[in-house]
């Protein structure tokens, strides 16, 4: 802090220096300054070594100019002009070109703007126009398939929720999974699953993790990056590399993307309007049999298999089909279903002069959900105000306000009574269709209940002051300060008529979190004669983050008019609070240095503190380099650019961070829990909370042995990552090629270690784990026509193949086995992160007599005392001990994407435009656990559920139609018998490699037809820019059988159906501008 | 620019750089707000009250996971038929058809009886320093520090009954760098060290209470020297248990509960009790068997709508015991215990949470852990053996006396041990003695003949003892097997 404010004395000194008039004759000039579309009010007009004016509203300027001066007239976005006068003029007209050059040539990294042609870093920027139609709230789940490296899987439909990106692979390893989406810990679970990359929002770090879902599994869910706007958007910057993302070194292992909004710009004023609508389609769901048809199969099942003795279990919802309470015909997911609507309202104004530019947005964005009562509502408000208080000086103002309005189904409200959490989309089956419903249930289950049901509310309000002050020619300051609060609340009610105690419950949860930023930096330019060109970037970055939650619950209310935390029964309501802190505190030095704008050379270093750590390992180094050779530029291929238009080499090689982001914020120190008298059967059945937290009256209080031993010596994860790329452009960059070979060794992985079992603590976190990604990433954009062809065919296409391994474990290196929910997994040396570990499955035994005889008892081969039978499966016994037990698991497939890209072909023809999206994921093993849990329910799962057919007799009942099962012995079938009563009881048992499926998939993203009018034909309704189209979301999936939809996986590779399925959505839009 | 806003911009830029170097150290150093830690905790006598609560917490906690208390102290004695189709884990042990692995890992994982020995040492370790002043009334500095010591004795001794040779540890891990690993310490060892925590103890410890809110949950001197009286015994020091055993019978102030108030005793804080974990639902730490609570001896009518009987009664060991028709111990503690679905009532002080409609019971009957009956009777067991019987049969008639039964006279010798085991069978039937009382007189196959030889003992590999948790191997290379099972699992 001390060295940047001794140099900013220095520069003050320095940017002293003005300039002084000369002598000369003075004559009058005036004129109109225009574009292409008219005259343009706002143009600086500066007399060289003066002070100039501005054009008026109409484009018009005049002054008084002495001869042999220079006019220079200067607008941003627009190239400058310069004008010599030798005599007076009153009618000078000038045209100003739209400068390019401003849009693409330029990219932001890490506080400062690069020419691209000279960056040598890995990075890729995407044009926001290639995704703003496309009708999805949040645009981390539009990067997916348009950037090679960056894997975005949209596993939800649910409008509004986070979406998985990692970047160049994962390295995020837990030691506990769990993919049930209804609960606390699958929800921190998942929000966790993946290392994100980080986001910076104009140059303000973003805190992405959802800290109520990974401490408390409440709160709202809600993806923050919903908040913006696609249309606010002015460019998005993926960092890939350690050159580009360390100047965010603590957090850049995971990679960068950097959003820039919109700004004003000075000119005329720009109205800019665009509005879309549409619908989104109900899901075609597999089929369940209801009603009749559903009695009829299950007793064909019983008949089937069954024997006369079983006939006394016959459960009586089957035999007794005239008893009102068993004769109904439920069909659950009509009633839940929908098809809804989308709408989307964008308006922008802009504008500004040389002293004054400003910006506007607004945006409305409505989506419903496909599942009643759910859906996405989006208000904003984006400003921003550039203020040029001094030709060098200028303050720019954004300020953002979000509201997200985020209702959710009957799921969440419910605790996961899974039937509802997404119909019989899900592993855990509807109920039988024959159940009597009372019409008070139907309303709440199929969500048509005026009760209120669930609130789920963000705000967000930013304030973001940047200061620019170019010093000198040589010295220039920048500072950025930003103030976020964000609030969210949760309000549900779930009615008295729905539940079994006939008490309403109702829980409000609110949270507020602020981030505050400063960040300082100070940039020197210079050149060593006419070849050597040095940048100088040093700086200083500090971020202080605070989160509070407030949380009420009360069960028991009589009434379900009220629907608000009343508290009426005390033992059966809850309340806490929450605290949390955290901050960092970067200091940061770049160079770079180029040799005649073709040899490049950049180094960062970056000292990162964080007070997630303890006082003597707070502080980590993250330093870089990178060097790149414009081969293009030397004198040999000089005579080649012709075709070639750019040619470049680059390499890099740098050491980025990651700091732990469960919410855990005070690891070094030993942390007590308060109020631990909690004890097997001290929970209140009715809400699960545990009520007991005093022994004799005393409040209880003892360490919190779940992760609360502290670690003093925990610190930064490292990642060290080499890429090389190449970039090459031909053809006056019509076709363009780039191509990057990384690897990314990442030591000292934050992973949850195992404590000797004396300590009494369970686990502590701790730098214990290596895991390595490679890979090749190909970006190859081409328009195959030259651009004066009336017909245009553009291709955009990326891919990229990663490869990801566990390098090493703590404890020796030994594996590490992983349950997580029905499936488990294991970490290995060697291979990759989170492996499926299971039984080998590799048939179905024909008959009886297929089945081995233990070697050792003499029996046949039985699973939990079970012996086997015909139909069941056949698992490998792998190590031959005659028993099937975990032992005999084998690593058996990966659930993490090895090639991953999309591609865009865009066609044109005068007016119309064409243009298909697709994305796909290969080489990718998937985990089916809709199937194994659509089929299980039809068998027993347990020993001790009195009758055996009580799991056939509370399930729905699937379509048993193309699933070869076992029937008969001698059948050579793909899946066991449906057999309640012979065979093994877990002859559908989850951890079977049966379960496993190719996870490929190609998807035809988005397909849109668009039509433009030209500027001349809508010029007399005043508009300068019109624009119609209609596309198609989501239009088909090309993948393997089974699931019904590849992509709706999440990152542990598990397809379960509790998610919310990906709908069809079919938009007509409108853009227009004045 | 004018010099004016120059100077300006000088001076926001330098607060807000002073700003930054100010700040600089405040968002690094960061102290949690939802919880406390050990710099901040352990200041004053409130705080060393909150972690002796928290030690009985944790010990209260211990002994209801997997109901471990009665598995390990009654199941194995043979008390229960437990039903298979509604405990099949719990099924194995008393079928005799435990093979090391066919229960619930919660069991046999002593996670949690570390959990305590932690708290206890950081008590030890840290109230110590606290200044005497910073103690109220209320808090009794020397007391709390007894307890601590007398806990860390209780639950070694505990662990020591159910698994022999255990890691025997005495300092608090404040930190991730002095957690190791450590080997299995011999018993003979962890019992001397439980004596020698109980000499700390005693002296810390007064007879009664200042605070009669805290009778028999909190321990006092009685209690240490019950405990002591236990070990002595489990060792085979008769005189030694002697010497304990009448300092709790002549100093503790305990006196039986009248026939009358016997069921009084179940619920915790009676003349009897010496030593008890509080578990009371006027106190919000009711147990519920709706949720994680187990109460498998008992059902309906006791327990409104429960059907499922888990460990119906085991007829012919009641059979066997109360063969006295007037011994009012049969109506007290059992429920039709000739029928198939013998309930044992002991503990059935139930008030509903939820009034009339009766779906939501809470259970508020202490664990009963030392008893004035109980140290009677090892007194009685302790004379027996040092050949003072005349002595023992009175203790022993005054336990059969309260229960309506006549007193014994003119036995002596084995007769009259065999005669003081029974009553401590009958006496403290589902009180987590039996199993071990049959493992201290060698008596197990006398009484449960379903149990296979590794329970019995005598065996030379200490079969009666269980094995521990293989998960715990999982990252420990110096952890070994319970020697009986080494090879088995």
């Amino acid at each position: 802090m001390g060295v940047i404010t001794t140099l900013l004395f220095t520069a003050i000194a320095n940017g002293n220096a003005q300039g002084s008039n000369g002598p000369g004759i003075k004559v009058a000039i005036s004129g109109i300054v225009k574009d292409d579309t008219g005259p343009l009010p706002g143009v600086s007009v500066i007399v060289s070594g003066s002070t100039g004016v501005s054009t008026s509203s109409n484009g018009k300027f005049s002054l008084n100019v002495e001869i042999g001066k220079t006019i220079t007239f200067s607008m941003i976005g627009y190239e400058t002009q310069k004008l010599k006068i030798t005599k007076a003029d009153a009618n000078l007209e000038i045209f100003l070109k739209t400068d390019k050059r401003v849009l693409s040539d330029v990219v932001v990294i890490g506080y400062q703007q690069v020419a691209k042609r000279t960056v040598t870093a890995a990075i890729t920027s995407l044009d926001p126009k290639t995704i703003e139609d496309v009708p999805a709230p949040t645009f981390d789940a539009l990067l997916q398939g348009r950037v090679a490296g960056l894997d975005v899987q949209n596993f939800s439909g649910e409008p509004g929720v986070s979406s998985t990106v990692a970047l160049r692979g994962n390295t995020a390893v837990a030691r506990n999974i769990s993919s049930d989406n209804t609960t606390a810990a699958g929800k921190a679970s998942l929000a966790r699953a993946v290392s994100g990359p980080l986001y910076v929002i104009d140059g303000v770090p973003q805190t992405t993790d959802d800290i109520a879902a990974i401490s408390y599994g409440s709160g709202t869910g809600t993806d923050v990056l919903a908040g913006i706007p696609i249309n606010d958007i002015a460019d998005i910057v993926i960092l890939k590399d350690a050159s580009a993302a360390a100047v965010y070194g603590s957090r850049g292992a995971s990679g960068v993307i950097e959003i820039t909004t919109k700004k004003g710009v000075a000119g005329k004023t720009k109205i800019n309007f665009s509005t879309y609508h549409g619908f989104t389609e109900k899901p075609s769901l597999d089929k369940v049999l209801i009603g009749a048809e559903e009695t009829r199969a299950k007793m064909e099942l019983i008949e089937h298999y069954g024997s006369y003795n079983n006939l006394k279990d016959l459960p009586q919802i089957l035999t007794d089909t005239l008893n009102p309470a068993f004769n109904n015909a439920n069909d659950y997911r009509k009633g839940i279903y929908q098809n809804g609507l989308i709408d989307n309202y964008d308006f922008a104004i802009s504008g500004g002069n040389d002293k004054i530019t400003y910006r506007y947005g607004l945006n409305y964005y409505n989506e419903d959900g496909i599942v009643k009562k759910s859906g996405l509502q989006r208000y904003t408000f984006n400003s921003n105000i550039g203020l040029n208080l001094a030709s060098n000086f200028k303050i720019n103002t954004q300020i953002r306000y979000y509201r997200l309005d985020r209702p959710r189904s009957v799921s969440d409200l419910s605790g996961g009574i899974d039937p509802f959490t997404g119909g019989y989309y899900a592993s855990s089956p509807l109920p039988p269709s024959n159940l009597y419903l009372s019409p008070a249930m139907q309303d709440f289950i199929y969500g048509n209940t005026n009760i209120n049901t669930d609130d789920n509310t963000s705000n967000s309000l930013s304030i973001s002051p940047t200061i620019d002050w170019q010093i000198s020619k040589k010295w220039s300051f920048n500072t950025v300060i930003s103030y976020e609060v964000t609030n969210s609340r949760h309000d549900t009610y779930t009615p008295g008529i729905y539940r079994l105690s006939g008490l309403g419950y109702a829980a409000s949860f609110a949270d507020n979190q602020y981030n505050y930023l400063m960040s300082n930096t100070l940039q020197y330019t210079t050149s060593l004669g006419q070849d050597h060109h040095i940048n100088l970037l040093i700086g200083q970055n500090m971020e202080y983050h605070q989160y509070r939650a407030t949380d009420a619950e009360a069960d028991g209310i009589p009434n379900d008019q009220i629907s608000v935390v009343d508290v009426v029964n005390k033992n059966a309501s809850t309340a806490f609070s929450d605290l949390q802190e955290n901050g960092i505190e970067t200091e940061f030095l770049r160079l770079n240095y180029d040799y005649k704008g073709k040899y490049l050379l950049s180094g960062v270093l970056n000292a990162d503190a964080s007070s997630k750590f303890g006082a003597g390992n707070r502080t980590g180094f993250f330093p870089s380099i990178s060097a790149g050779w414009i081969i293009s530029d030397e004198s040999f291929l000089k005579n080649q650019s012709s075709w070639l238009s750019m040619l470049k080499l680059r390499g890099s090689f740098g050491i980025t961070g990651r700091q732990p982001d469960d919410g855990s914020n005070y690891l070094s120190f030993n942390n007590y829990s308060v109020g631990a008298g909690s004890f097997p059967g001290s929970n209140n059945p009715q809400t699960g909370a545990n009520q007991s937290f005093t022994y004799n009256g005393i409040p209880a209080i003892s360490p919190n042995f779940n992760g609360g031993i502290s670690n003093k010596d925990l610190t930064w994860e490292h990642s060290k990552q080499t890429d090389i790329g190449l970039d090459i452009s031909l053809f006056n960059d019509r076709f363009s090629f780039v191509a990057d070979a990384y690897v990314k060794n990442t030591a000292q992985g934050i992973f949850s270690l195992n404590v000797p079992v004396t300590t009494g603590y369970t686990t502590i976190t701790t730098n214990a784990i290596g895991t390595q990604n490679s890979g090749l990433e190909m970006t190859l954009i081409a328009h195959y026509l030259k651009p004066s062809s009336a017909f245009q065919w553009e291709t955009d296409f990326n891919i990229a193949f990663n490869k990801n391994i566990v390098t090493s474990l703590p404890n020796g290196g030994r594996d590490i086995q992983i349950n997580g929910g029905s499936t488990s997994y294991i970490l290995r040396q060697g291979e990759p992160i989170n492996q499926y570990f299971l039984f080998q499955q590799t048939g179905i035994y024909k008959t009886d007599a297929d089945v081995p005889v233990n070697p050792i008892t003499g029996q046949p081969a039985s699973f939990y005392g079970y012996p086997f039978r015909g139909g069941d499966p056949i698992w490998k016994d792998q190590n031959g001990d005659g028993v099937l037990d975990n032992s005999d698991y084998v690593a058996s497939g990966n659930p993490n994407p090895g090639i991953v890209g999309g591609f865009n072909n865009n066609f044109s023809y005068k007016n119309w435009s064409l243009t298909v999206f697709c994305t796909f994921t290969l080489d990718r093993t998937i985990y089916n656990d809709y199937l194994v849990g659509k089929l299980s329910h039809l068998t027993p799962e347990d020993d001790f559920n009195g009758t055996v057919y009580d799991d056939l007799m509370n399930s729905a009942f699937p379509d048993l139609s193309g699933i070869n099962y076992w029937r008969n012995p001698g059948d050579n079938a793909q899946y066991p018998s449906l057999s309640s009563v012979t065979g093994t009881r877990y002859k559908y048992a989850a951890v079977s490699t049966a379960w496993l499926q190719s996870g490929d998939y190609l998807r035809v993203k988005t397909v849109t037809v668009g039509y433009s009018f030209k500027p001349e034909s809508i010029k007399k309704f005043g508009l300068t820019r019109l624009r119609i189209y209609g596309m198609v979301d989501n239009l088909h999936i090309f993948q393997a059988k089974g699931v019904p939809d590849a992509e709706a996986v999440d990152a542990y590779g598990i397809y379960n159906g509790n998610g919310y399925p990906i709908p069809k959505k079919f938009t007509l839009g409108l853009d227009m501008s004045l | 620019m004018t010099k004016y806003f120059k100077n300006s911009i000088i001076g926001l830029s330098l607060i807000a750089g002073l700003c930054g170097a100010v700040s600089c150290k405040k968002i690094l150093d960061l102290q949690p707000h939802d919880s406390t830690f050990t710099a901040a905790y352990f200041t004053n006598g409130e705080d060393a009250n909150t972690a002796i609560a928290g030690a009985y917490a944790l010990l209260r906690s211990t002994l209801l996971n997997n109901s471990s208390f009665h598995v390990f102290g009654d199941v194995p004695a043979g008390e229960f038929s437990i039903n298979s189709n509604f405990d099949d884990a719990n099924y194995n042990i008393s079928n005799g058809q435990f093979n090391g692995l066919n229960v619930g890992p919660g069991i046999w994982n002593w996670q949690s009886n570390y959990q305590l020995i932690q708290q206890i040492n950081l008590i030890i370790n840290k109230v110590p320093g606290i200044d005497i002043s910073k103690f109220t009334n209320h808090d009794d500095k020397q007391q709390i520090i007894g307890e601590a010591y007398f806990l860390r004795a209780f639950i070694y001794f505990y662990m020591s009954r159910v698994w022999g040779d255990v890691p025997l540890k005495l300092a608090p891990d404040l930190d991730l760098s002095t957690a190791q690993n450590i080997p299995r310490t011999p018993a003979a060892s962890v019992l001397k060290q439980c004596l020698k925590d109980l000499q700390v103890a005693e002296a810390d410890l007064k007879y009664g209470y200042a605070d009669v809110s805290q009778t028999a949950v909190r321990a006092n001197k009685g209690a240490a020297m019950a405990l002591q009286a236990h070990i002595k015994e489990w060792m085979g020091d008769y005189a030694g248990c002697d010497t304990a055993t009448n300092a709790v019978i002549t100093q503790g102030g305990y006196a039986l509960a009248d026939s009358a108030n016997y069921s009084k005793v179940f619920i915790g804080k009676s003349t009897e009790g010496i030593f008890e974990i509080n578990i009371d639902y006027s106190q919000s730490e009711g147990l519920s068997p709706n949720d994680g609570g187990y109460v498998p001896t008992m059902a309906a009518p006791f327990l409104a709508k429960k059907t499922n009987l888990e460990w119906p009664l085991n007829t012919n060991y009641f059979n066997t015991l109360y063969t006295d028709t007037n011994d009012i111990r049969i109506k007290k503690f059992f429920f039709q215990p000739q029928s198939n679905a013998g309930q044992t009532i002991k503990y059935s002080n139930i008030t509903y949470a939820d009034g009339s409609t009766q779906n939501d019971p809470r259970l508020s009957n202490n664990i009963i852990i030392f008893r004035l009956a109980d140290i009677d009777l090892l007194r009685a067991e302790a004379l027996n053996n040092l050949g003072r019987d005349q002595e023992a049969l009175v203790l022993l008639n005054k336990v059969r006396t309260r229960a309506n039964t006549p007193a014994l006279e003119n036995i002596t010798g084995e007769e009259l041990g065999t005669e003081i085991l029974q009553e401590r069978l009958r006496e403290l039937f589902y009180e987590g003695q039996s199993y071990y009382d049959m493992v201290r007189t060698k008596t197990l196959g006398t009484y449960n003949t379903l149990m296979k030889d590794q329970f019995m003992n005598g065996s030379p590999l200490g079969g009666w003892l269980w094995p521990i948790d293989p998960n715990m191997f999982k990252d420990d290379f110096t952890l070994t097997q319970t020697p009986y099972w080494q090879g088995k699992l």
